[in-house]
């Protein structure tokens, strides 16, 4: 990673105006007339920076702003205020060297010729990014060896699984050598094993081209494994910039003791140790405080019999379950 | 070459569906007969209206059926569509133009459409030869060429800025609609303009949408005497429709919300 900045963000707002209408038939004849508007704010004075290479995870519930901002910082959306600076470009002003560095991949959203094998749809990418011939060969060579997706590359896109479809999105997106891959949800409907080798896929891009990713998923297995950094925003606002790690160590006050009994254990007996998480009666998992976990590690080797202990970290799924639930 | 691309995977998709193409070709004879019945109904007995024979009437639909597939098409729907729900979103990101690549795909259908369509005006043309006293003038050929392509330039901005509306209004087929029927009755499809009310043809003179399809059919019927004139007033009307266009895109795309992901 080296210090070159990609991405400046500073202050950056982004607001809509939302139509309001109450339920009914009578509330619709009345909003012909008479409609009102709320101000709804996405994106809230947000400010951040990205270094060449780093891989950054967008977290957040559902409306929190993440897939506004990566729309502002890709030029589709023009901000309501603050400042941004991709590349040294202002992405709005979509200039075409700028355009030319960066991609967008969308779980949801096809780029790909539906009707037309993926082929047909690199070819266009090829034509639009004005990659040269050698060039456009050899990368589409690379990326279909790594993703292994030959067998369906003279398939009609609408003929292929989620997976293919996913696949062959990303080969799409980094035919012109990206300098900064946007991700949204890339892994959304995907198998595990299909996931899996999208996350091996991204690391080794970073790896190899120093590619810049950005990336939003629900996913927290996503987000481990691709990023080194998060940005957590909650109703338009960034509520934790940095390391998973930091994360983990500063929103977790508990750690996990995962045990495997010899015998039945009652659960009231486990409550005395903790808050129990988990329980069936000869597995359990209780919540215990950080500081002093160890004590009640050896309480609980004590006072029963045990087949397994471990000790586990906070998951950062339960860190943001337990952050955004408040 | 990138909308050429655009415009030969149009033309590929519209192979892969080839039920539609006998569609295109019933189509492409019910309009123009129609309306050549429509008005020998009206004709009767009597030799013109306003100038115009059987065989005027049979010229002139044939001609603005094949017409309305070199410069007309209703791609602002499609555009609209694209911001309703989301999809110039990936456009957006690219250096790539929606409206000229929605226009490049559509020339594919149009294309397929008007290849069908020939052998049934050819069709047509056969049943009605015994109207028809019209003969190609060699020197009015630059004439209608340019009128013909100066026409579908100002048909494709309107059609693109009709598109970019959606930003505003959402859903624009009110618009695409509105268009439809202004061009009907001000553009000369539905009756040559000459046979409309002398304050319509004082009207149509202003707007645009006769520019589009009736003045090149007139200049092809050999109705104009004057047809630089008509090239002079399309080169305004595209002028002030392009700077329109650019001003509307710049408003609509500040305004955009980004629908979807």
């Amino acid at each position: 990673m080296s210090d070159n900045l990609v991405i400046e963000v500073n202050n950056l707002s982004k607001q809509f105006s939302v139509a309001e209408k109450a339920e009914g038939f009578g509330a619709s004849v009345k909003s012909l007339f008479n409609r009102k508007y709320k101000i709804v704010k996405a994106v809230d004075k947000i400010s951040f920076n990205i270094s060449e290479g780093e891989m950054v995870g967008f977290l957040g519930p559902n409306g929190a702003g993440k897939t506004t901002t990566l729309k502002m910082l890709t030029g589709i959306l023009y901000p309501s205020g603050g400042e941004v600076k991709v590349l040294g470009y202002t992405p709005t002003d979509r200039i075409e060297a700028f355009q030319k560095q960066i991609s967008m991949v969308m779980g949801q959203k096809n780029q790909l010729w539906w009707d037309l094998p993926p082929t047909d749809g690199f070819l266009m990418n090829k034509e639009i990014y004005q990659i040269p011939s050698l060039e456009y060969k050899a990368t589409l060579a690379e990326l279909v060896e790594i993703l292994d997706i030959r067998d369906v590359l003279s398939t009609p896109v609408r003929k292929m699984s989620l997976g293919q479809r996913m696949k062959c999105e990303l080969i799409a997106s980094l035919l012109h050598k990206p300098k900064l891959l946007f991700l949204d949800e890339p892994t959304i409907g995907l198998d595990v094993a299909t996931q899996k080798r999208v996350r091996e896929f991204l690391r080794r891009i970073n790896r190899e081209y120093n590619t810049t990713i950005i990336l939003t998923s629900h996913n927290m297995e996503d987000v481990q494994a691709v990023c080194d950094r998060i940005i957590m925003v909650d109703h338009g606002h960034k509520v934790y910039d940095g390391s998973i790690a930091n994360l983990i160590s500063s929103y977790a006050t508990d750690k996990y003791l995962q045990v495997d009994f010899e015998k039945e254990v009652p659960k009231k007996e486990l409550q005395k140790i903790g808050r129990v998480v988990e329980y069936d009666g000869w597995k359990a998992v209780i919540a215990v405080p950080r500081k002093g976990h160890a004590k009640k590690a050896a309480e609980l080797l004590t006072k029963f019999e045990i087949d397994n202990l471990d000790i586990q970290e906070v998951k950062l799924e339960d860190i943001m379950l337990k952050h955004f639930s408040k | 070459m990138k909308y050429f691309r655009t415009f030969l995977f149009a033309l590929q998709t519209e192979m892969q569906y080839r039920a539609n193409l006998v569609m295109w070709f019933v189509v492409g004879a019910i309009g123009p007969l129609t309306m050549v019945m429509v008005w020998f109904a009206i004709l009767g007995e009597r030799s013109d209206i306003g100038g115009y024979t059987k065989g005027d009437f049979v010229i002139y639909y044939l001609f603005m059926t094949f017409g309305w597939y070199l410069v007309g098409g209703e791609f602002s729907r499609q555009i609209g569509h694209a911001i309703r729900n989301g999809e110039i979103n990936k456009t957006l990101l690219k250096p790539y133009s929606i409206v000229i690549g929605e226009w490049a795909s559509e020339q594919a259908w149009k294309l397929t459409s008007m290849l069908v369509s020939l052998p049934a005006l050819a069709l047509v043309l056969y049943l009605m030869r015994g109207y028809i006293d019209w003969s190609f003038v060699p020197g009015q050929a630059i004439w209608i060429a340019m009128s013909l392509f100066f026409g579908a330039i100002i048909f494709a901005l309107i059609q693109a800025t009709i598109g970019i509306l959606a930003f505003w209004v959402t859903e624009i087929w009110p618009f695409a609609e509105m268009m439809d029927v202004t061009l009907h009755l001000f553009g000369g499809m539905l009756a040559p303009i000459a046979l409309l009310p002398q304050a319509v043809q004082r009207v149509t003179v202003w707007l645009p949408f006769r520019y589009i399809f009736f003045e090149p059919i007139n200049i092809i019927l050999g109705n104009q005497s004057d047809p630089m004139s008509v090239i002079y007033k399309q080169g305004i009307f595209i002028v002030v429709l392009y700077l329109l266009h650019v001003v509307v895109w710049k408003a609509g795309i500040r305004r955009y919300e980004g629908i979807g992901g």
